[in-house]
């Protein structure tokens, strides 16, 4: 048991370790947690271009696939500009909207993709947040 | 710097003394643990300020050299350019 929440506790304290970035200004906060949401939407790139190249049940459609890479280019140049001090959040979060309305079922249904999208959707709440 | 691997057998050695039906799940609590830990020891150091706004611009660059990179995989899906 002891064992068991040795594991639990480390796993709970990563999240809570990421955000808590001492000797950090507002500014740097704002571009720590923009940076953070960057590096989640290369992975989120990352894993859809690696399950389009998959065959089988895992394959990723071309079409899911540039739905991605479309969200996470827009996304990403508002992240950077939220991160630089111009600009909101709010093409990200209206990008990322309308990437989910556009996903067919098949990709809504992949594992693999619904858990980077999963981490994407918690950044960007997260940012809400703070 | 400590092994990673070191430290997770050490844990499991006093998790596995305390509760001995943790046993039976020794590899995938060492595997678990092993990852946690070599993830602490990577980020423990926290970046200073000036490393965080520079490394903005790099990432961004990094997600569209993914992109630019990529080729689809011709599953028929992708609409065909219109005939002007």
């Amino acid at each position: 048991m002891k064992r068991l929440l040795f594991v639990l506790c480390l796993s709970l304290a990563a999240p809570s370790c990421t955000n808590a970035q001492p000797n950090l200004t507002p500014v740097g906060q704002k571009a720590f947690n923009a940076d953070q949401l960057l590096k989640d939407i290369d992975a989120l790139g990352q894993t859809a271009r690696n399950l389009n190249a998959t065959t089988g049940t895992l394959h990723l459609s071309d079409r899911d696939t540039a739905y991605i890479r479309d969200f996470s280019i827009s996304a990403s140049a508002g992240i950077l500009a939220y991160g630089q001090g111009a600009g909101t959040l709010a093409i990200v979060v209206t990008s990322y909207h309308n990437l989910q309305g556009q996903l067919s079922a098949d990709a809504k249904a992949n594992d693999k993709l619904r858990f980077v999208l999963g981490v994407v959707d918690a950044a960007i709440a997260q940012i809400k947040v703070n | 710097m400590a092994d990673p691997n070191q430290i997770a057998d050490l844990a499991e050695r006093l998790a596995e003394s305390a509760v001995p039906g943790l046993a039976a799940f020794h590899p995938l609590i060492a595997l678990i643990s092993t990852a946690i830990i070599s993830h602490f020891q990577a980020t423990k150091t926290f970046p200073t300020e000036a490393e965080i706004v520079a490394a903005l611009p790099v990432d961004y660059q990094k997600v569209l050299s993914g992109w630019s990179a990529w080729t689809p995989s011709g599953d028929g899906t992708l609409s065909p350019p219109k005939a002007p």
